[in-house]
């Protein structure tokens, strides 16, 4: 079975560590002040994690994920498409999948049509659009009314849409945004758009909204006991609406790293645990602001929203496969319960965390490309 | 609490709307806080002795149906002009609490004909100049009940009312609550700013309410009401926060009673 893999990084400001979030991030998600940020530290690690992008375009991955946090330490890209932007030029043969532009908190979703647009045409055509509501938090972050975000994602993802597929000048009036006249010049290279792709974690609503436009989903930080739901709900109801089934279109994002040994893949997977317990700290109210979940999809009993993984140990995690570890082999042997049994046509492989060693990284890249890549793909 | 009251579900008008109802005189309505309808308190009982009082839900709000077009704070006030006037109500004594005090401001700067007199407990509405309406949106519950509240030992039956566990269906209604106040007073954070121009105009006789250590609203504000209301008087509560009524009930009274008997 034929499979794409995506190399993914947050870009982590490795330098926060327990010491400090134990001492600022105990209450809330906000309260770690900026002023432990050195950009001279940052620059540095840029100049890391291109350099790895680099190496995965060279080895052979099929594409770079990227995507866009606000207010984190634990990722240090405020803007998806200055970051997919940045990757055009880094690489040479790679998709470029932007997971995703956050839609809902822009004010002016024709701009943001005309950028992916531009990044398209840039880039020769391999750019993967996906589009995104954005954690409560990156509502928070730009004051958007948690209560709209559902309506202006879905109609900005119409405008957006419109934009790309329908000749301007057209006007467009709607509840959130208005336009007297739609009329860019740049359009996609891709026609009639670049592929879409819709992330979730576990719910239906999420699925279901994918499947219905035909829009590929990923699953982005569930369970694989989640993932085989979800893929079967997704290829239900997608047959039902009359698109297309299949691999391409779903895909599994997954933490693994590989190196020479198993024994160094494990000792260096560590480092996925990175601040773990702190990433998501804060008062429910942060990560379940009013309105931001239907009235629907709400369940009310849920005392404490809990993203991450849950209080779990490294060696569980790694003993259910929900990290990946090992030697070329290993990595091979593990991952194929993802792409043959869970059927993901998509392997997206978040390879680098916190402060895992460069020299690491670089070597775990090569690997991928030089023996796990062609197991996988053969 | 009084059994001279009742709860009713009207069609108004393109969906139902939560009515408490009771009393005997000319008419009152109550306006409730961003929070919910509490319901028929120990205060209605008092009013509905001289009055016929009204205390809806606001439309999304308990068991109120929710209306597309009512999605602001304005537009809550509008719906409101639309309902006294299907009622037929006139001469009302207009009481609003907190946010239901901004709805009440704004429907008497955009007419003031069918009051004659308005009763604003720490309303919202006005931007304090020094500072800050307290972050409810956003902060844990505990935070927020913590800043309701000067001293809780002051409410009677505090556990029972205010800090119960809630059922199910009572969480169901508060996260609907919630959401309704957030997409009303999300951005500006719980005021208009054109508020105080408008009510330049209103010439009501009025009474501002509020708690001398209002840790959500602050009393700063019950100057900026006084200052653009020409008409009004003010009334602080000491050792209070933000819900007189339950933390102050005796001085709430007191207050309400002089002002409507003079």
């Amino acid at each position: 079975m034929s499979v794409q893999v995506f190399w993914f990084s947050e870009e982590p400001y490795s330098y926060v560590d327990e010491d400090l979030l134990s001492k600022h991030q105990t209450e809330s998600y906000f309260t770690l002040p900026n002023k432990h940020f050195d950009p001279e530290k940052a620059h540095g690690l840029y100049k890391n994690y291109y350099e790895q992008y680099r190496q995965a375009d060279e080895v052979g991955f099929d594409g770079i994920m990227t995507n866009e946090h606000h207010n984190s330490w634990w990722c240090m890209k405020p803007s998806a498409n200055i970051s997919a932007a940045a990757l055009i030029s880094t690489t040479k043969n790679t998709k470029i999948a932007i997971l995703g532009n956050i839609i809902p908190v822009t004010g002016n979703p024709v701009k943001l049509a005309e950028e992916i647009a531009m990044l398209d045409v840039m880039s020769g055509g391999r750019i993967i659009s996906g589009f995104v509501r954005g954690g409560p938090v990156e509502s928070i972050h730009a004051n958007l009314n948690p209560a709209d975000n559902m309506e202006r994602f879905q109609e900005a993802h119409d405008l957006i849409i419109k934009t790309w597929t329908s000749e301007g000048p057209f006007r467009w009036e709607g509840k959130h945004f208005h336009h007297r006249i739609v009329n860019p010049w740049m359009k996609p290279l891709q026609q009639p758009h670049p592929t879409i792709w819709y992330p979730g974690t576990s719910s239906v609503e999420s699925v279901v909204w994918a499947a219905e436009r035909g829009y590929a989903y990923m699953s982005i930080g569930s369970t694989y006991e989640v993932a085989l739901a979800t893929n079967k709900l997704y290829h239900e109801t997608a047959a039902k609406a009359g698109h297309k089934t299949g691999p391409e279109q779903y895909g599994f994002l997954i933490r693994a790293c590989v190196a020479d040994t198993d024994e160094a893949a494990f000792e260096l997977g560590r480092h996925f645990m990175w601040n773990e317990k702190y990433r998501f700290r804060g008062p429910m109210e942060h990560f379940d602001p009013p309105g931001y979940r239907s009235r629907e999809s709400a369940k009310v009993n849920a005392k404490r929203v809990q993203p991450g993984f849950g209080g779990w140990s490294y060696e569980n995690l790694v003993e259910l496969d929900q990290i990946i570890v090992g030697n070329p082999d290993t990595v091979v042997r593990k991952l194929r319960k993802y792409h043959e049994e869970l059927g993901a046509g998509n392997l997206i492989i978040y390879g680098q965390e916190g402060p895992m060693p460069h020299r690491s990284v670089m070597r775990s890249i090569e690997l991928w490309g030089r023996e796990v890549i062609p197991a996988l793909k053969g | 609490m009084g059994t001279n009251w009742k709860e009713e579900i009207i069609s108004y008008p393109e969906g139902r709307l939560q009515l408490f109802k009771g009393g005997d005189g000319p008419p009152l309505l109550i306006l409730h806080g961003a929070g919910g309808n509490p319901g028929w308190l120990n205060y209605h009982e008092m009013l509905s002795k001289s009055f016929t009082v009204y205390a809806p839900s606001h439309p999304g709000y308990d068991k109120s149906d929710r209306i597309p077009w009512v999605d602001s704070i304005p537009a809550v006030a509008h719906y409101y002009h639309g309902l006294i006037l299907h009622l037929n109500l006139k001469e009302i004594t207009l009481f609003g609490l907190s946010m239901g005090g901004w709805i009440s401001a704004e429907m008497a700067a955009m007419n003031q004909t069918p009051f004659k007199q308005m009763i604003l407990v720490a309303p919202v509405g006005i931007k304090p100049e020094r500072g800050q309406i307290a972050e409810l949106f956003t902060s844990p519950r505990e935070t927020v009940q913590n800043l309701r509240f000067y001293d809780k030992t002051q409410v009677e039956d505090y556990e029972n009312i205010f800090n119960r566990e809630l059922t199910l269906e009572e969480q169901k209604i508060e996260r609907g609550n919630r959401e309704m106040a957030a997409s009303w007073c999300w951005q500006p954070y719980f005021y208009n700013p054109n508020l105080q121009h408008y009510l330049r105009k209103v010439s009501l006789k009025s009474l501002i309410v509020w708690g001398k250590q209002d840790y959500i609203v602050p009393v700063e504000c019950a100057d900026l009401f006084h200052r653009v209301l020409v008409n009004s008087e003010v009334k602080i509560i000491d050792r209070c926060s933000h819900i007189p009524h339950a933390e102050r009930p005796r001085e709430f009274l007191d207050a309400l009673t002089s002002f409507l008997k003079a």
